[in-house]
């Protein structure tokens, strides 16, 4: 049943979405609705637009980080996977939604079908404008731009505000929504909770998002591209489970403050709360600057990738660089229990790479139940699901892959050739945080 | 997913920046064409025949262009023909139906409650214009946005047309 519930969410919000459809089918006579190409393509933009607001509603609730979704998606990581792939087919909708109004006044009159497009000639209809200029921008920057992540991140608070000026559009428009009372109503309660994630997550979030004060106890660098953060709980410590991440922001001089999302590797029920982080920009960069006795905050936990949760006692682990460390959380959390069978596939692409090594092999050698198979990618190839199966059969056994995005996806597809069903193979979608 | 964002985006452009141009810069008027702007009682050239019979655009004139396929509308006491706008309305077909062959002055005004139309839709009217309520029209210049002719006796043959004019489109009203 578990693995039923985390694959409703989706599928829910494509219902949700297509709900306003439903009802635009009940607010006129189907028959006149598709008379002639231009009823046509005044019928179709009229859903696009609906449609597209929906699945923009939604798609903000998905993006507060509520704890209660992540059972309906799998985890966190697989609500932002969501978020972005609904953030594109919003878009496209709603990009349509105008092309087909516009449509059957092309042959009219050009200037007219012009005209359509310049805001300040209505006011609902200049809002609609501003608001699709302002998610095109945004969106722009989300799919093309390269910015680094403090500043994308700022950018794409300001949906809000496109969603905001989207609003007025849909409940001041003449259109299906103004005169078909059910519709409206629907619309109206999509908008509320896309407005409240809005306010909840920025204008609010400072006193409405929990937030657990930590402090750095340590820093320790682990090899050039590696560093460990020790923090310590202030008052409450944030409880995890082995396997999820969080997002923290140092409040340190010079550091700018904005939330990073790591995966703690420290085992549940250890004084210290650890992250193992490896450099990939400027900002990952500078943490070996950060000072014992530093603020931190931390929001979370989140994500639902753990042995625990898993359907069969007898795992494979495979780790990929940096993808060790929710393994490390697991691994460390195993302290003598011997009800679970693990094979650890740790991949580095040079053993000097490969971080925490001696702990792994230390609790290998103590506990007979968790065994550990190094592999330098630079010397022994890549890892494949062939090769896992020589040293230990894949058959019955429940998978957990985190590491580099082709390599997570080479590795799935692969698996699937051997068989393995998919719902046995677990991945940690860290790409998009 | 990015590949599809891509290419909507790039037909979105594509066609905004198409529009802006022909319309706005290039200034070109399809519909001007087939309507005619002025509600002048100028003659177009060699379709004025000696002796000819004139239409009034009285409201019983109005009145017989009550239908679908022939619809005329007094709106703030000036006549046009809606036949061809029918399908293009984007309130729909039926709104403007009702008003065929009356003055739909009331209902233009304030779209049954939903307001006053905007200065697109009236820029639109206007191309349908037949001339002011009272006026009298030589029947060569009510040659407006009608759908395609589909017989030989609406086409606007030089000598042939105020008798034609007289004929079976009248009768079946």
């Amino acid at each position: 049943m578990r693995s039923i519930k985390n694959k409703l969410g989706a599928p829910a919000f494509i219902f949700l979405s297509i709900v306003p459809a439903i009802f635009w089918t009940m607010s006129a006579p189907l028959g006149f609705r598709f008379l002639g190409w231009q009823m046509v393509l005044t019928s179709l933009g009229q859903i696009l637009g609906l449609v597209g607001m929906a699945m923009f509603s939604l798609n903000l609730v998905l993006a507060a980080r509520l704890k209660f979704l992540e059972e309906y998606f799998g985890g966190l990581d697989r609500i932002y996977v969501k978020h972005h792939l609904f953030g594109g087919t919003a878009l496209v909708l709603l990009l349509f939604h105008p092309l087909f109004l516009v449509a059957k006044l092309i042959p009219l009159s050009l200037r007219e079908a012009a005209l359509f497009f310049i805001p300040g000639r209505d006011l609902p209809r200049t809002y609609g404008i501003l608001a699709l200029l302002l998610l095109i921008a945004l969106l722009t920057i989300t799919f093309y731009g390269n910015w680094r992540y403090q500043r994308w991140k700022f950018s794409h608070k300001f949906l809000g505000l496109a969603f905001f000026s989207a609003s007025l559009h849909v409940f001041f428009i003449p259109s299906d929504a103004s005169r078909y009372l059910p519709l409206r109503a629907y619309m109206l309660a999509l908008i509320t909770f896309g407005l409240a994630a809005v306010i909840y997550r920025t204008l609010l979030g400072w006193v409405l998002v929990k937030k657990y004060p930590y402090q750095v106890r340590a820093v320790r660098q682990l090899n050039p591209e590696v560093v460990e953060i020790e923090l310590a709980p202030g008052n409450g410590p944030m409880t995890h489970r082995s396997g999820q991440f969080m997002f923290v922001s140092f409040l340190q001089p010079g550091f700018s403050r904005e939330y990073h999302p790591f995966t703690i590797s420290s085992a549940p029920g250890e004084p210290a709360l650890r992250l193992t982080i490896k450099n990939s920009g400027d900002w990952t960069a500078g943490l070996n600057r950060l000072k014992s006795g530093a603020r931190a905050r931390l929001e979370g936990p989140f994500g639902r990738f753990s042995f625990l949760e898993a359907e069969s006692r007898e795992q494979i682990w495979v780790a990929g660089g940096i993808g060790i460390t929710p393994f490390l959380s697991m691994a460390r959390s195993l302290s003598g229990r011997s009800d679970y069978r693990i094979v650890l596939f740790y991949s580095a692409s040079t053993l000097g790479e490969a971080v925490f090594l001696d702990e792994l092999s230390a609790i290998a050698e103590s506990n007979p139940s968790f065994r550990l198979v190094p592999f330098v990618s630079s010397s022994q190839g890549r890892i494949t699901a062939e090769r896992i199966d020589q040293i230990c059969n894949l058959s019955g056994k429940e998978i957990f892959i985190c590491g580099p995005l082709n390599m997570m996806k080479d590795l799935k597809a692969q698996f699937k050739k051997f068989n393995v069903p998919s719902r046995l193979v677990h991945s940690e979608e860290f790409a998009l945080l | 997913m990015k590949k599809v964002v891509t290419i909507a985006l790039f037909v979105f452009w594509a066609v905004v920046v198409a529009l802006l141009v022909a319309g706005l810069l290039l200034y070109q008027d399809k519909s001007d064409a087939g309507a005619p702007a002025s509600a002048s009682a100028e003659p177009a050239p060699g379709a004025v025949k000696p002796g000819g019979t004139t239409v009034v655009l009285s409201a019983a004139e109005v009145a017989k262009h009550d239908k679908a396929d022939d619809c005329w509308m007094i709106i703030f006491g000036k006549v046009y023909d809606l036949t061809g706008f029918l399908n293009s309305h984007p309130g729909g077909r039926a709104t403007i139906e009702r008003s065929c062959g009356k003055d739909g002055t009331t209902a233009y005004q304030n779209k049954g409650g939903e307001g006053s139309h905007s200065a697109s839709a009236r820029s639109l009217l206007a191309k349908y214009l037949l001339g002011t309520l009272g006026e009298t029209k030589l029947p060569s210049q009510i040659e407006t946005s009608k759908p395609p002719p589909q017989t030989l006796s609406e086409l606007p043959a030089e000598q042939e047309s105020e008798e034609e004019f007289e004929e079976p489109e009248f009768e079946d009203d």
